[in-house]
């Protein structure tokens, strides 16, 4: 049985940090790959995902509707991610001011595709599909989990992939 | 579908997730010495507020339309004195001595003197409240009778109309008593009552008149 957001966050509030490491462990991979579309680079990615894990823990008492956890710490990863990246491009400009262009990825990978793809989805299809294919959870425990409808969820799964494939095409 | 370009990228970006390693050390580490602030309360209560002002503002609103004072066609006489309200509807004088007052009054914990079965003298009358009851618009219709001494004539020294509040503060008015006719009466039973109503029939009143002469 798949614990959902919604008790997962109402376990951490009252101060079990057991429960917020669940939630560490369910959102890492999409949290991960949002920072990593922003800022192209794992590292910087990892920094931004910490950092947002931490924000989202110390404003857990803010959250309004604990089953909608997962767009919620989204919006912090990408608000991170994106502080990061202002970061870095100022602290570029200090340390080599001639620099053309501070924003350019140290390093590229083959996988660059899914992660700006994935990023131009709207956030719930984001969120599903990511939950659906980097954390391998099945369709009934994404709909327990973000306390969905499961017609919902496999909507909004179609949604993505019918988004997805063009983006793909446009890519290649 | 494992020739699925989608699919593959997917597949590819697993690898990658899990050959980078996870964040959960760091961030255990980092949240072991945060304390978990209190949900905040200022929402719930800030929609409390909202909902305990709104009733007020209905009951207010309520209150004003229900001591909205009542129009009242051609009264003998109508008296507001400090929040309370006292109507003279009618005050017939049957069998050429005795008089029917019938009245209405409205006011915070106003009662009409005596009450219902009751009997007490005022002045140079004897006097009986014959029939007393709340309307719905938050008057209440009183029927009064008033017996006088012998050698008393209504018309030169009229009896008055007695209300008493909480506070033991009375409230007396001078009726103004005239001859009518049953239909007359009837009219203005009807008027007081607000909705054409008949609290206390011509009839009612002259069985008891009679029941308390004899």
């Amino acid at each position: 049985m798949v614990e959902s957001d919604e008790q997962l966050v109402k376990r951490a509030r009252s101060g079990d940090r057991q429960a917020f490491s669940r939630l560490v462990e369910r959102y890492e991979p999409p949290a991960l790959v949002i920072a990593r579309s922003i800022l192209h680079s794992w590292h910087d990615a990892k920094d931004a995902v910490q950092d947002a894990f931490v924000t989202a823990y110390q404003q857990l008492h803010r959250l309004w509707s604990p089953q909608k956890f997962g767009s919620w710490f989204l919006r912090i990863v990408r608000r991170h991610s994106l502080w990061h990246r202002r970061r870095r491009v100022s602290q570029s400009r200090k340390l080599t001011p001639m620099t053309t262009d501070p924003v350019q990825p140290l390093t590229q990978t083959t996988t660059l595709n899914l992660h700006s793809l994935l990023a131009r989805l709207p956030e719930q299809e984001c969120l599903v599909a990511s939950l659906r294919h980097l954390n391998e959870l099945s369709v009934s425990e994404i709909a327990q989990i973000t306390g969905r409808p499961l017609g919902t969820v496999t909507k909004q799964l179609s949604r993505a992939y019918a988004r997805l494939r063009p983006l793909l095409q446009d890519e290649r | 579908m494992p020739n699925d370009p989608l699919e593959n990228l997917f597949q590819q970006t697993r690898q990658e997730l899990q050959s980078l390693g996870s964040v959960l050390p760091e961030v255990q580490q980092r949240i072991q010495t945060l304390p978990i602030k209190p949900r905040s309360q200022l929402l719930p209560r800030s929609i409390a507020a909202v909902l305990v002002l709104a009733t007020f503002l209905a009951l207010l609103i309520t209150r004003i339309h229900t001591l909205a004072p009542t129009i009242i066609p051609n009264p003998d006489l109508h008296l507001e004195v400090n929040g309370t309200e006292l109507t003279e509807h009618i005050a017939a004088i049957l069998d050429h001595r005795v008089v029917v007052v019938i009245w209405t009054y409205r006011g915070h914990g106003i009662s009409a003197v005596p009450d219902t079965s009751a009997e007490c003298r005022a002045g140079k009358y004897q006097l009986r409240t014959l029939h007393q009851h709340k309307l719905p618009d938050g008057r209440t219709f009183v029927c009064s009778l008033f017996l006088p001494d012998p050698a008393v004539s209504p018309a030169l020294e009229p009896p008055s109309l007695y209300t008493t509040s909480t506070n033991n503060t009375l409230i007396a008015c001078t009726t103004s008593p005239r001859l009518a006719t049953p239909a007359q009466l009837t009219a203005a039973i009807q008027s007081a009552s607000g909705d054409g109503s008949l609290p206390i029939t011509v009839q009612d009143i002259v069985n008891q008149l009679s029941k308390q002469i004899h």
